[in-house]
């Protein structure tokens, strides 16, 4: 029988793999130990604390403590905290685990956050602590998504920190306030989401974004800020700026030297009198504007550098007046160094409306692309007309037709639509064909997407082949169910044959 | 043409568009003090072998590599091959990655590493890799009921 001596003698003599159960991993660098465990889910990487005392320190050295992957239950605590006096209301759970608190409670001295990412319900004793435990540890990145019982007033802390470079506050109602003067405050903060912060007894937030504070931001998002009617945001070194859900809005101001990237939606008071946007952003690129209430006054100035620009208005279906007419126009006349164009069904039916249609807009010598999302009847086809007349080289028009829920849909093939003979719809068009003869000249691509094959459309359709000289291409993609019967668009395909086209080179295909 | 020499004296002549995928190369490059023969004197012959391999696969974008070219797919063929390596060489090639500072060799081979802790308890992952349990019994504990949540 082999004694244990024996064996373990004849095993060291045995083949090299035996021999070398050396612990390699134990001896990489903590900085690549960290690499390998960032690619690891958290619970993992906490649970590697227990392999030796060397894993131990890594974890509790940790950078990057992101708690999202964790069930939120765990990290959730029921207890009220005692606010205004009340007594406490506590429902304790007792399956509650604090993953965070632990975690911070076990954390090497000196061993600085990089990140700390969680989500969670939570009462304000709590929240407090752990935000100042994170910024103790000079944290870089805070991304809290919690929910309070009550208004929760963010710590000075926070504002005051020198190695915070992102900051994420997104609450759920009722929201957070930040300290009342932020005066040398965010120093190094570049990136800020801020989500349900509450303005209701200081609607002027005038000088947060326009002030000292925020001397590097570069990106900035606001959601849901109750209460807020006037905002002016003027950072510095702002690049990319989201405002979105702010209902109450009266009067935006947004100027930056830098800025690059707006967006806009779903913002401004639609019964407010006097409300006002004011933009002024030289090298602004995209602009993205939706579902916001038309203003009573809107300025855009010094667009130089636009590239993109989206435009979408909210509307209740009430008479356009005639400032919002104007402001309408005024913010597309400052656009008009676009390069491409979207504008959903709001703004044409605005431009359409002829009693108002003696001011003209501004020509856009840029644009190549413009993307139309709109019904296309009678009642539309002016403000197609205004876009064209002030698209002079224009390459690409897409139309994305919105049917209206009362149309018809046109089932049966009605053939005398597609014959060579002029429609009222075409004589619409080549009666004031000469003022848009330079879009007919340029254009090059046409696509019209969602078609019912209404008399707008098809007179549209047939304008353009029979003018536009310098088309190549015309797509057209079906909104009807019947949309791929191939005998149908061959019927359609040898009706357009029937009548000269403009173009030579112009291709027609169906999607 | 560069050329490295291991720390056993054995010499690899590389293209410059290959030899820039080495960060650390590169900046010696850059900054003028890159002689004749670079001396990388941490990196074995085998291990700095393995690594100019992977960097010759993955080089990018001359009009000479774009013949060579593989797609994305079989990158990631042989990627997952290259990496089938027993332990020692698997971990003399993250130091060495990590000190030549070549970025996307390091991601792969810590992926794979980590790929091999995903998923397994202590006891597993101490076998795997041979790691020696230093606690006594009641420190294990005490480590178990500090984290807790981890442990639920």
């Amino acid at each position: 029988m082999e004694t244990r001596s024996s064996k373990r003698k004849r095993l060291l003599q045995a083949k090299p793999e035996f021999q070398t159960a050396i612990d390699r991993i134990t001896h990489l660098p903590d900085d690549v130990l960290h690499r390998i465990l960032l690619l690891l889910p958290i619970k993992t990487v906490a649970q590697t604390s227990v392999l030796s005392k060397r894993w131990k320190l890594l974890w509790s050295s940790f950078p990057d403590l992101d708690f999202t992957t964790v069930d939120p239950h765990c990290i959730s605590c029921f207890c009220f905290d005692l606010c205004g006096g009340q007594p406490a209301s506590v429902f304790p759970n007792p399956k509650t685990l604090n993953c965070i608190s632990q975690t911070l409670g076990i954390r090497q001295r000196g061993a600085d956050i990089r990140v700390l990412r969680f989500q969670a319900r939570l009462g304000f004793s709590r929240l407090n602590g752990l935000i100042r435990t994170a910024i103790r540890h000079h944290v870089q990145e805070l991304d809290m998504d919690v929910s309070t019982d009550d208004y929760f007033n963010v710590p000075r802390c926070v504002v005051m920190s020198e190695s915070l470079k992102s900051l994420s506050l997104k609450f759920r109602p009722p929201g957070f306030r930040l300290p009342p003067s932020l005066k040398g405050g965010f120093q190094s903060l570049q990136c800020l989401f801020l989500s349900h912060m509450v303005f209701y007894k200081k609607p002027f937030l005038l000088d947060l974004f326009s002030g000292s504070a925020f001397p590097v931001l570069r990106k900035l998002t606001m959601d849901s800020f109750c209460g807020m009617k006037f905002l002016d945001v003027g950072c510095q070194a702002l690049e990319d700026l989201t405002i979105e859900n702010c209902f109450q809005l009266h009067g935006l101001t947004v100027s930056g030297p830098r800025l690059e990237k707006l967006r806009v939606v779903s913002c401004f008071e639609s019964s407010s009198d006097k409300s006002w946007v004011k933009i002024i952003a030289p090298k602004l690129r995209v602009i993205h504007w939706e579902h916001n209430a038309i203003t009573e006054e809107s300025c855009l100035e010094n667009l130089d550098s636009m590239e993109e620009a989206f435009i979408g208005f909210f509307s209740i279906d009430e008479a356009t007046t005639a400032e919002q007419y104007k402001s309408v126009s005024n913010v597309l006349s400052g656009l008009s160094q676009a390069h491409c164009l979207t504008l959903q069904t709001q703004c044409i039916q605005i431009l359409s409306i002829n009693h108002y249609s003696t001011i003209s807009l501004h020509p856009f010598h840029n644009l190549k692309t413009l993307k139309l999302h709109t019904i296309l009847d009678k009642n539309n086809i002016g403000g197609l007309l205004c876009l064209f007349r002030s698209s002079p080289t224009l390459h690409t028009l897409i139309l994305k037709i919105i049917t209206h829920f009362k149309a018809e849909k046109r089932k049966a093939w009605n053939k005398e639509l597609w014959d060579h003979k002029s429609s009222s719809e075409e004589q619409y068009w080549e009666s004031r064909s000469q003022t848009f003869r330079s879009f007919l000249q340029h254009l090059k691509v046409v696509k019209m997407e969602g078609l019912v094959e209404s008399e707008s459309e098809i007179g549209l359709i047939k304008f353009l082949l029979k003018h536009g000289m310098a088309l190549q291409e015309m797509i057209l993609c079906s909104g009807h169910c019947n949309s791929r019967d191939p005998v149908r668009r061959n019927e359609i395909r040898s009706q357009m044959m029937g009548f000269s086209w403009a173009s030579s080179s112009a291709k027609l295909a169906f999607r | 043409m560069i050329t490295l020499r291991s720390s056993d004296g054995e010499t690899f002549d590389l293209d410059e568009v290959v030899a820039v995928e080495l960060q650390t190369i590169k900046n010696m490059m850059e900054d003028g003090c890159a002689e004749s023969v670079i001396p990388v004197p941490n990196v074995e012959g085998k291990i700095l072998a393995k690594v100019i391999e992977y960097c010759k696969k993955h080089v990018k974008s001359t009009a000479k590599a774009e013949e060579h070219a593989l797609s994305d797919a079989d990158l990631k063929a042989w990627d997952s091959d290259f990496i089938k390596l027993d332990q020692a060489t698997l971990f003399d090639l993250i130091m060495a990655a990590n000190y030549l500072d070549i970025k996307s060799l390091l991601d792969l081979l810590c992926q794979t590493v980590a790929n091999m802790i995903k998923g397994k308890s202590p006891e597993e992952i101490r076998q795997i890799f041979n790691i020696k349990n230093d606690f006594t019994p009641e420190e294990e504990q005490e480590i178990r009921r500090e984290n807790q949540w981890a442990f639920q």
